[in-house]
């Protein structure tokens, strides 16, 4: 039965032949391994073989012709006197179509590439290993592809320990650059955790979620910072044993010394002084500077002064470590420095630990007084509020001073009320007589 | 001052086979086997052009006096174990032609369900073991397997072909070296074809007969012609003999030539002209079919006969690896472990294999007979 | 309950299926006549035989190959490889047949071969007697590989490999072969695949096998002391790995410190750091981190070698870093 020979695939590039030479002619008889034909490749000249016996009856291309891998280059049958018209015309419509590709089964295998991911476990608090799968079968155990893990942490182990938001960590460096807190970003991946778009996202819109159409309530989940701020003050709000101290002080020396610095190209706000103030006093009267423990009350060796600084949603205290030895000058740089950067969300760990004594001041809001809450694990902490122009007595005689009241917090345990009132007595002395911040 | 002990000289080999005088059955038989290993890798040669045979084919035509006659000279419980020009062997050791061929189309249907392809043939039935891709390193295999034959006291030798590259391989020293201190039943053959891949013989080796590399550990060796498939028979005859019965191992260089080149993808044009005219006039098929014809009056139709059962066995074959599934995705992590079948229990439930039969291996002993050891 | 040396542990393993099992057969370099280069196998030719105890000249890829082939038609082996550094003469052998033999033949030839021999660094040995392979077999599947830290495991986990019906890579120790541990009187096998938590804890995992096991126990303890809840992992195999233990002791620390011989780069290490840090995102407060060989062939004088493998300083440093403390 006379068959087409087609023109080999000599490689796995060669997309065409070019017949050199026939070396066999029509009528020839053939025998396996018989090379019939010389034929240039992309790669080298090489010779085309048959491998059965047979006669060649006809050739269909011409030396020096090209032609495509897998088209017909010759007819071979078993005798000479066949008829292959019909092979003829199947050669020719062949030819003119674009050559088929050579009959190579399809590699693709019918089963999924990858290792088939089995349904991962539900979320149940449990841990799941679910071992490499192929195809839904499991594979030997030592056959190393990854396995799916789940873990779902209990409860009680995510409540207590400190754990940071399930985030990429390019989603925490935009955070950091772009002054996000990512606590307060919804994560959009896998199992919640917040990626890189999210946070860009939220530093775009960083308005809350739109108000629908009807006042609806709103839901703010509590960031870490919130989280932090309640248990903290939860427990010393319970823990200490606190009573108030208000003080009015004079100001008037306060304000002429601060034009006077201004004047000389110090700048400072009222509140420098005050830190300053209160760090002398501190220093005046030891005893407040410290802290409680059941056996002992620890006296703090260095005077550290947290400033409270407002947040967006919440509030951080920034210390002036050693606020006794540095000059007004350098107190007001760092404050306003690490206001700065307390907003931005780029203090350090002992930037806004390691306090001995806090100040918070809301004067600037209108507030005249108010008491403040204990920042734990100090003794006291030291409230104040606005400074205003008050008609005052002196001598008997009507006038106009400045005046500020501050409201003294004190830890029972520590403090006693004539200590407290000592304290603020030396408060008062430097803020009445800004003079002896100098001396 | 002791002198070492003398260097082992091996016995000789026997001078006689001790196999039947080969009859016309036999020989009509052997050619037959012959002319069925040319026809299926021609078959193998043109599914390769067609690329239905993909990567690596190294083609045994001419050389199957050598696996033939070794098949004849052996019993059916000796082990071979190969290279990867290994089809004829495949299938002088039973093998059929369909899983031959299936497995070097990469069908499920192949005799290592396409896993191993062309390079890689086994068959645990007729105790092939394969099929081995790095050139000479399949040599120290042998040994542990005529390890085992000694072990378990059983009759049986193992045959370990390899070409006249592998015999520069560090690896094939070692095992000849091993399987004579230890007098192991193996038969090396190297089928030194003049050419590992394009490098002939003597720009690889300074000595050119294969053979004498045994000389250098001790072995009995001899080098013959193998294109003559009654003198293979012979010569491995006496050699498996003496393996067999514990004497040691045995080399042989049997010279044979391959007709093609290396591989499918070798166009051998490093052979001086002339030469593969010069040596077809030897061609296996040639020479046997003459001695049918002259000494056993085989006639023409017998030939055509034999012919014809053999290209319709391969031409079944072909189809066959055509129309059969290709290999089976299921598989694919399947066969890289050994499933656990050796009980893990403790105490009573501890697994006890005890051999029936035992044999001793002929480690060296502590004290050589030779030694004079100091006083 | 006996208090026996690691030696007279792995002796004993391999006695005990010797004994059951004529398959059996143990061959290598001075393992008959001088007893074993490390005296694992002393005693074994008198009670065995010259047959079944094979002293083999030096040739690593010819008596690898050996055993290769006996197993294939079914013996059970045991190739001593005088120290792992010179299995890299027979890596072919391991890699190339052994590992691969039963793909090749579509699962036709099992290979339950063992190979055990000391692995790592002992003591100014230099840079060719020092090498870690335990990443260079672990990489290929196929083969199992797998150690010990105490006598206890050695004997468990070598019944196991002597067991088990695939090629088992088996790394010892020299410098730990005349530790003495308990181990139980009674036979046992520890299933190859399971780590052991020598330590439970929940702020930090460190992670080891080997040798290394031992050179971490007073880091873990040193941790304890400053109130460090550290959890200590012993995974003695690395091929099969045991995923659920590694992933769950990090999952619920967050933090993790793998200890290791071999250098840095394509260790074992960090194909355990690359797992974690696919399985546990999500948990991780730090990076995994690794502390390793230096990436430089082992040096002979004591002083630069102490500087090149893992010490307590590096581990506690790397601790340090993953809590956040450095």
């Amino acid at each position: 039965m006379a068959e087409i020979f087609v023109m080999p695939q000599a490689s796995p590039t060669m997309e065409v032949g070019t017949i050199l030479a026939w070396r066999k002619a029509e009528g020839d008889s053939l025998a396996p391994q018989d090379v019939i034909a010389e034929v240039e490749t992309d790669k080298a000249a090489m010779e085309i073989e048959v491998f059965d016996d047979g006669v060649l009856l006809k050739i269909l291309v011409s030396e020096g012709d090209e032609v495509p891998a897998g088209a017909p280059i010759a007819i071979i049958g078993t005798s000479a006197d066949e008829d292959i018209s019909a092979l003829i015309a199947q050669a020719a419509s062949a030819s003119a179509a674009p050559a088929a590709a050579p009959a190579a089964e399809a590699p693709a295998p019918e089963a999924t590439p990858a290792p088939a991911a089995p349904k991962a476990p539900k979320a149940t608090g449990k841990v799941g290993l679910t071992a490499a799968a192929w195809n839904g079968a499991p594979v030997h155990e030592a056959i190393m592809e990854m396995p799916e893990f789940v873990y779902e942490a209990p409860e009680a182990e995510v409540a207590d320990l400190p754990r940071s938001v399930r985030a990429a960590p390019a989603a925490r460096r935009a955070a950091r650059e772009l002054g996000v807190d990512l606590t307060a970003v919804s994560g959009t991946g896998p199992r919640g955790r917040v990626l890189r778009e999210d946070v860009e996202k939220a530093h775009a819109t960083p308005a809350a979620p739109a108000v629908p159409a009807g006042p609806a309530d709103e839901v703010v989940r509590n960031s870490q910072m919130r989280k932090t701020i309640a248990r903290r003050l939860k427990a010393v709000w319970l823990d200490a044993p606190v009573f108030y101290l208000t003080a009015r002080f004079n100001c008037d020396n306060m304000v002429a010394f601060r034009s006077q610095l201004k004047a000389a190209g110090v700048k400072v706000s009222y509140n420098d002084l005050v830190v300053k103030a209160c760090a002398k006093a501190l220093r005046d009267v030891p005893a407040v500077n410290a802290s409680w423990a059941e056996d002992a009350i620890t006296r703090h060796g260095s005077v550290h002064i947290g400033v409270a600084v407002a947040l967006p949603d919440g509030l951080i205290t920034p210390v002036v470590r050693n606020a006794d030895q540095k000059g007004l000058a350098t107190i007001s740089a760092e404050t306003r420095d690490l206001a700065t950067r307390a907003r931005d969300r780029k203090l350090g760990p002992d930037e806004y630990q390691g306090s001995t004594f806090t100040i918070s001041n809301l004067g600037m809001m209108g507030i005249e007084q108010f008491t403040a809450i204990i920042n734990p694990p100090e003794a006291v902490i030291l409230a104040v509020g606005g400074m205003q122009q008050e008609p005052v007595v002196v001598d008997g005689q009507l006038s106009v001073g400045w005046r500020m009241k501050v409201t003294l917090t004190c830890d029972h345990r520590v403090v006693d009320g004539a200590l407290g009132a000592e304290f603020l007595q030396a408060v008062r002395k430097y803020i009445e007589t800004p003079a002896l911040l100098a001396a | 001052m002791t002198a070492p002990p003398p260097s082992h000289t091996p016995p000789p080999l026997p001078a006689e086979s001790g196999l039947p005088p080969v009859d016309a059955e036999m020989l009509l038989g052997m050619y037959r086997e012959m002319l069925r290993i040319r026809r299926l890798e021609e078959l193998a040669a043109k599914a390769y052009t067609q690329r239905k045979i993909l990567g690596f084919c190294h083609l045994y035509i001419g050389q199957e006096s050598v696996a033939v006659g070794v098949a004849a000279a052996g019993q059916d419980n000796d082990y071979w174990i190969a290279a990867y020009r290994e089809h004829g062997h495949a299938m002088a050791k039973g093998i059929s032609a369909r899983a031959v061929m299936a497995e070097m189309y990469g069908k499920e249907t192949g005799s290592s369900k396409g896993l191993g392809g062309s390079m890689h043939l086994f068959d645990r039935d007729s105790r092939f073991l394969g099929g081995h891709g790095i050139v000479g390193g399949h040599a120290p295999l042998a040994n542990g397997v005529g390890w085992a034959i000694r072990a378990r006291g059983e009759d049986a030798v193992c045959v370990c072909y390899f070409g006249d590259g592998a015999a520069n391989q560090g690896a094939f020293f070692e095992a000849l070296c091993l399987a004579q201190l230890y007098k192991l039943p193996v038969v090396f053959i190297c089928e030194n074809n003049f050419y590992a891949m394009g490098t002939a013989l003597h720009r690889q080796s300074a000595i050119t007969d294969m053979s004498r590399r045994a000389a250098g550990v001790g072995m009995a060796h001899e080098s013959f012609e193998g294109f003559n498939v009654e003198t293979v028979r012979e010569r491995v005859g006496r050699a498996a003999a003496y393996a067999r019965s514990g004497q040691g191992p045995v080399l042989l260089e049997v010279v044979t030539y391959r007709y093609r080149g290396h591989s499918m993808s070798d166009p051998a044009k490093y052979r001086p002209s002339g030469e593969l005219g010069h040596v077809k006039e030897s061609d296996p098929l040639k020479i046997t079919r003459k001695r049918l014809v002259d000494d056993f009056g085989i006639t023409d139709d017998q030939f055509a006969e034999t012919k014809a059962e053999v290209e319709a066995e391969c031409q079944d074959a072909a189809k066959f690896a055509e129309e059969s599934p290709v290999a089976n995705p299921e598989n694919l992590y399947a066969y890289t472990y050994a499933p656990q079948t050796t009980s893990m229990g403790v105490g009573d439930d501890a697994p006890v294999h005890k051999f029936e039969q035992k044999g001793e291996i002929a480690v060296p002993g502590f004290e050589h007979p030779a030694a004079q050891v100091g006083g | 309950m006996a208090k026996l040396q690691i030696r007279e542990a792995l002796r004993r393993a391999m006695v005990e299926e010797m004994r059951r099992d004529d398959r059996i057969f143990l061959m290598g370099e001075e393992v008959a006549h001088y007893k074993g280069a490390y005296k694992v196998s002393q005693g074994m030719l008198e009670e065995f035989g010259p047959s079944r105890v094979v002293d083999t000249p030096i040739s690593e890829a010819g008596f690898a190959g050996l055993g290769i082939g006996a197993a294939v038609v079914g013996m059970r082996p045991i190739i001593e490889f005088m120290t792992w550094n010179f299995s890299l003469v027979a890596f072919d052998q391991v890699i190339n047949s052994a590992a691969k033999f039963y793909q090749m033949s579509g699962g036709q030839f099992s290979v339950p071969v063992v190979f055990r021999g000391p692995n790592g660094a002992a003591e100014n040995l230099a840079a060719q007697h020092s090498t870690s392979v335990d990443s260079l077999f672990a990489h290929f599947p196929g083969l199992k590989v797998v150690t010990y830290a105490d006598a206890h495991d050695a004997y468990g986990l070598l019944k196991a490999a002597l067991r088990d019906d695939n090629p088992v890579c088996f790394l010892e120790s020299e410098l730990t072969y005349g530790v003495k541990g308990e181990v139980p009187d009674e036979e046992f096998i520890i299933p190859l695949g399971e780590a052991n938590v020598r330590r439970t804890g929940s702020d930090v995992t460190l992670v080891t096998w080997g040798k290394q096991v031992l050179n971490c126990m007073p880091v873990v303890d040193e941790l304890v002391k400053k109130g460090i809840d550290v959890e200590f992992i012993d995974l003695r195999s690395l091929r099969p790995l045991d995923h659920k233990t590694l992933f769950t002791s990090v999952a619920k620390t967050g933090r993790c410190v793998v200890v290791q011989e071999g250098h840095l780069f394509a260790g074992v290490g960090a194909e355990i750091a690359a797992r974690i840090q696919e399985a546990c995102f999500d948990h991780l407060e730090a990076p995994v981190l690794r502390v390793t060989n230096r990436d430089v062939p082992q040096p002979y004088a004591t002083n630069l070698e102490k500087l090149v493998m893992p010490s307590p300083d590096r581990i506690m440093a790397a601790i340090d870093r993953v809590l956040g403390r450095a």
